[in-house]
């Protein structure tokens, strides 16, 4: 037993409609880009930046990252 | 050199402790912590309404936590900020991964995966009491025990909540046994490990509730009435046993007992 929604459990809360995987997929990236984009300026400002919030971007952007990667795995399976 | 007695100065009846209710940093840390449980809760809710919506509440949450770290000028007394948020993102990735054409068991195993990626950086910086794969004061023999309170939740699982059971659709029993133990491991690191420590550092034993509730509001979207009591009670079970035991070696044994348990009752009913 885990939080982990169950896929026919997330089959029917996206209601059969495509377009909200898509939405959910333009979040994902976008919080990842956001993070990203905010870690480069962290390290690139003149000011030191404050490691406690580099570490948590860390943390937001990582397990994005690997979800980034597991969906376009998807897309080049579903397109072979 | 020791004073006598009498000049040992006590506090008269009254008058209050300078540290209650807290100083002003346990007290923005106790904000913290249960607007983050509001924000979660919220955006579990959503999940009856809009898959997209929660995950944009799951994301907001997310980088609001990152936000705040940026401008709260004082240091951190504890890793608060970032076990909730890799709470946060670890309920963003669970209804973000694919795997639609995957068996329920694959798709939580997959899922592991980015979720132990969260742990491994929220632990780092971790106090050296929240012990993860050590074990606590009372050594082995403790953690051994408390690896034994899986059998009863994994029998409580299999009887109150078997629709909450991944199926184990196209696997072999043992493979699946294996995926659904190696499934609950980064959870449990997650939730036991570094949320119930954190939240009992701000809280007290009341943390240990708190943490529960974030555990349980992961069900509320889509899960049944028993499911939902299931999981408060595996929450205040394992977060009080860790609390308690000092470390999480033993709780992450007794979550997988319980998974292998609850795959195989779950069998056995469904044959």
């Amino acid at each position: 037993m885990t939080p982990s929604v169950p896929p026919p459990v997330l089959d029917f809360l996206h209601g059969g409609d495509p377009a909200a995987s898509r939405s959910v997929g333009v979040i994902v990236l976008g919080v990842l880009l956001v993070a990203l984009v905010a870690r480069v300026l962290l390290e690139s400002a003149m000011v030191f930046p404050r490691r406690e919030t580099v570490r948590l971007l860390d943390l937001v952007a990582a397990p994005l990252l690997v979800v980034f990667v597991l969906v376009v795995l998807e897309r080049f399976r579903d397109l072979s | 050199m020791t004073f006598p007695s009498a000049l040992r100065w006590t506090r008269p009846a009254g008058v209050p402790s300078p540290r209650s209710p807290g100083p002003p940093a346990d007290r923005a840390d106790a904000r913290l912590l249960l607007g983050w449980l509001a924000g979660l809760t919220v955006s579990e809710i959503l999940l009856l309404v809009s898959v997209p919506a929660a995950a944009a509440g799951f994301a907001i949450l997310g980088l609001v936590l990152c936000l705040r770290t940026a401008l709260d000028n004082r240091a951190p007394a504890v890793r608060l900020p970032a076990v909730l948020a890799a709470v946060a993102v670890v309920r963003l990735v669970c209804v973000a991964v694919p795997g639609a054409g995957l068996p329920p068991l694959s798709r939580a195993a997959v899922i592991a995966v980015p979720v132990l990626v969260a742990v491994l950086l929220a632990a780092r910086g971790r106090p050296a009491e929240w012990r993860l794969l050590r074990p606590g004061p009372g050594g082995w023999g403790v953690q051994g025990l408390v690896v034994l309170a899986g059998l009863p939740l994994g029998g409580l699982v299999a009887l109150a909540a078997p629709d909450a059971v991944p199926a184990a659709t196209g696997l072999a029993l043992p493979a699946a046994a294996v995926l659904a133990a190696a499934a609950v491991i980064p959870e449990e690191l997650l939730y036991r490990g570094l949320l119930v420590p954190a939240s009992v550092s701000v809280l007290g034993r009341a943390g240990v509730a708190v943490a529960t509730a974030g555990y349980a509001a992961g069900f509320a979207g889509w899960a049944s009435i028993p499911v939902l009591g299931v999981a408060v009670a595996t929450g205040l079970v394992l977060g009080w046993l860790r609390d308690r035991t000092g470390s999480t070696v033993g709780v992450v044994g007794a979550r997988m007992v319980a998974a292998v348990l609850a795959l195989l009752g779950a069998a056995t009913l469904h044959s």
